[in-house]
């Protein structure tokens, strides 16, 4: 196991090292020109060059890179230009509240989805079956800004029983901040749904089928009884994994959904930064969310591996 | 699909093959509705703008924000343009841009693929280890990170959100190639003394087709999915171009007054047409692999 871990954190490192390069190289060598790229195309010569100077863009790439990194990993990503702050400031205030916004998404639709998944495997083959697995994956395909939209009108201006802006007015209370963060959350995370719904399902139709829970019914347990003591203990581990998995990839969504719903998370940082051609903050921003999704899969293979040792001896010998 | 056939008979037992799995992916009622959701919007993306009812770029102040009616089927926009025209001619900047990146993917894909299962060793080591880097950040800020380094383009989408998607192909035909690697066919192309390239794309590429195809038709599904994203954000297409991402993102600030038919049309042209290409994809997944 040890070795498995040592190996898996390696690989990890080194994936980190090479992201950095390439947000790197993408943020700096593409344009080639960054003082260009905020002043805009009718700038003067003299002053794109001077603007460049005093940026240090007219160092050696490679010095600048060092620069950069060293910086990094001493937790200083440079002044952004856009709120003339720590760009590391900044970026932590935003992946708190970004935090925020996915635990409670995870709160509200891990939950739902494990329920979905049993739902539709106790009625296996009907219409319900079909309706949540048919669903869940229609959902799960959707950009999140789609079903983002579709929500917001359904339960914030049809049927308005949400708020539609994701940032409660000041001087709210905890639960009414919470709720202000529901359309957004289950925007944000809707797509999980139906991954989570067919690992669930699937790992309960296994233990239905399996002999223990025959003999369980056959005991005289109820099966309610049955279905908590057996079914969630057996389906909840790997939903658990695919969790994990899949959060790495609704990070992207992030940038959508607090562009849609105006939150002040990462994304929109993000997003903002792209806009107003904010290098250092966009740089630092990407890289943290690399950092995040290349943590995340490091833990859910982990986890894979903890909860199944084949998994453990395929990466050992590969 | 497991390609154990010797390269002799090889052509006639393909070509078999294929008509055998169009076959079975016409008797499955889910391809058939994705495809002819599919052919829809591909027929509105090359004729739209000659059967649509009005200019989707004539804007019309005194009619702004008309609710849907007989004269406009999906009411009119902040600018007074119609809706219905501007969502069926706006097919076409995303289904154009969305396949070409998916094919660019699929093309650099197949051949990074190809050589990290080809040659093995440290080349596989070092390239697998950028694949997983790239495939760190989510292609929809990938692409953000370049469009605002490059500034927004058609091109330049096409070229980035390709860039982002041919690793995650590469991982797959890698995989191909590895258990294709080991069979007699590339042994004997050695022993008559074949270079690599040939090898490579003459005697593997033919047998891993089947990965190459089913990857490219989930990857246009995606590019659909960050292209829309991008769109959306506005670093996609840009307006006054008629495209879907765009007209939501220029409409969602009405929704709160009323004006829903602006956002929601286009949002639903974007979902018929992802779920359309996902089931095309899913389904011939399932057949190629029957």
């Amino acid at each position: 196991m040890s070795r498995f871990l040592i190996r898996r954190a390696g690989l990890g490192l080194i994936t980190l090292w090479l992201l950095s390069v390439i947000v790197f190289l993408g943020a700096q060598v593409l344009p080639g020109n960054p003082a260009r790229a905020i002043l805009g195309q009718d700038a003067a010569p003299a002053s794109v060059a001077q603007l460049n100077s005093q940026l240090g863009y007219d160092r050696p790439l490679l010095e600048r890179y060092f620069d950069w990194l060293g910086g990094v990993l001493t937790g200083d990503f440079g002044t952004s230009y856009l709120y003339q702050s720590s760009a590391g400031d900044l970026i932590a205030t935003a992946l708190g509240n970004s935090l925020k916004l996915g635990l409670v998404a995870v709160v509200l639709v891990v939950p739902l989805s494990l329920a979905g998944g049993v739902f539709a495997a106790l009625h296996r083959g009907r219409l319900a079956d079909k309706a949540v697995t048919f669903g869940g994956m229609i959902v799960s395909v959707l950009p999140e800004f789609v079903t983002g939209i579709v929500l917001l009108l359904a339960l914030g201006i049809w049927w308005p029983v949400l708020p539609i802006s994701a940032t409660a007015p000041p001087g709210a209370g905890p639960l009414e901040e919470l709720r202000h963060l529901i359309l957004p959350a289950l925007a944000l995370m809707a797509g999980l749904f139906g991954y989570i719904a067919r690992v669930a399902r699937a790992g309960t139709i296994d233990v239905l089928d399996a002999d223990s829970t025959r003999t369980a019914t056959v005991k005289g347990l109820r099966r309610r009884e049955v279905i908590r003591r057996h079914v969630l203990r057996n389906a909840l581990l790997p939903s658990i994994t695919v969790t994990a998995t899949q959060i790495g990839y609704m990070v992207g969504g992030l940038v959508v959904i607090e562009r849609l719903f105006n939150y002040q998370g990462l994304g929109l940082l993000l997003f903002n930064a792209a806009q107003r051609k904010d290098f250092p903050l966009l740089q630092g921003a990407v890289l943290v969310v690399g950092a995040i999704y290349i943590v995340m899969t490091l833990l859910a293979d982990v986890l894979q591996a903890v909860v199944n040792p084949r998994v453990r001896a395929q990466v050992t010998s590969r | 699909m497991t390609a154990t056939s010797t390269p002799l008979a090889a052509p006639s037992a393909r070509r078999a093959r294929r008509v055998a799995t169009v076959r079975a992916l016409l008797r499955r009622p889910s391809f058939v509705i994705g495809t002819a959701v599919l052919c829809f919007w591909v027929l509105c993306a090359l004729v739209g703008q000659a059967i649509v009812p009005d200019d989707p770029y004539a804007t019309d102040p005194a009619n702004a924000l008309a609710s849907p009616s007989g004269a406009h089927w999906f009411g009119t926009d902040a600018l007074g343009r119609d809706v219905f025209s501007r969502v069926v001619v706006g097919s076409r900047a995303i289904l154009t841009i969305s396949l070409l990146a998916a094919g660019l993917a699929t093309l650099l894909g197949t051949t990074i693929g190809l050589v990290m299962g080809y040659f093995g060793g440290l080349v596989d080591e070092a390239l697998s280890r950028v694949a997983e880097a790239v495939m760190a950040l989510p292609s929809v800020i990938l692409a953000l990170l370049a469009l605002t380094a490059l500034g927004p383009s058609n091109l330049t989408l096409v070229v980035v959100v390709g860039f982002a998607y041919s690793w995650v192909i590469a991982r797959t035909v890698r995989a191909a190639v590895l258990t294709e690697r080991g069979a007699e066919y590339v042994a004997a192309a050695r022993v008559r003394g074949e270079r690599s390239p040939y090898i490579m794309f003459g005697e593997i590429l033919p047998n891993v087709v089947p990965v190459v195809i089913v990857e490219f038709t989930v990857r246009v599904g995606m590019a659909v999915f960050s292209v829309a994203s991008l769109s959306f954000l506005g670093f996609g297409v840009q307006p006054p171009s008629p495209d879907w991402g765009l007209q939501i993102a220029d409409s969602y600030g009405v929704l709160s007054a009323g004006a829903w038919w602006t956002a929601l049309f286009p949002a639903l042209a974007i979902a018929s047409l992802v779920v359309s290409v996902f089931l095309i994809a899913d389904n011939v997944q399932g057949a190629l692999s029957e």
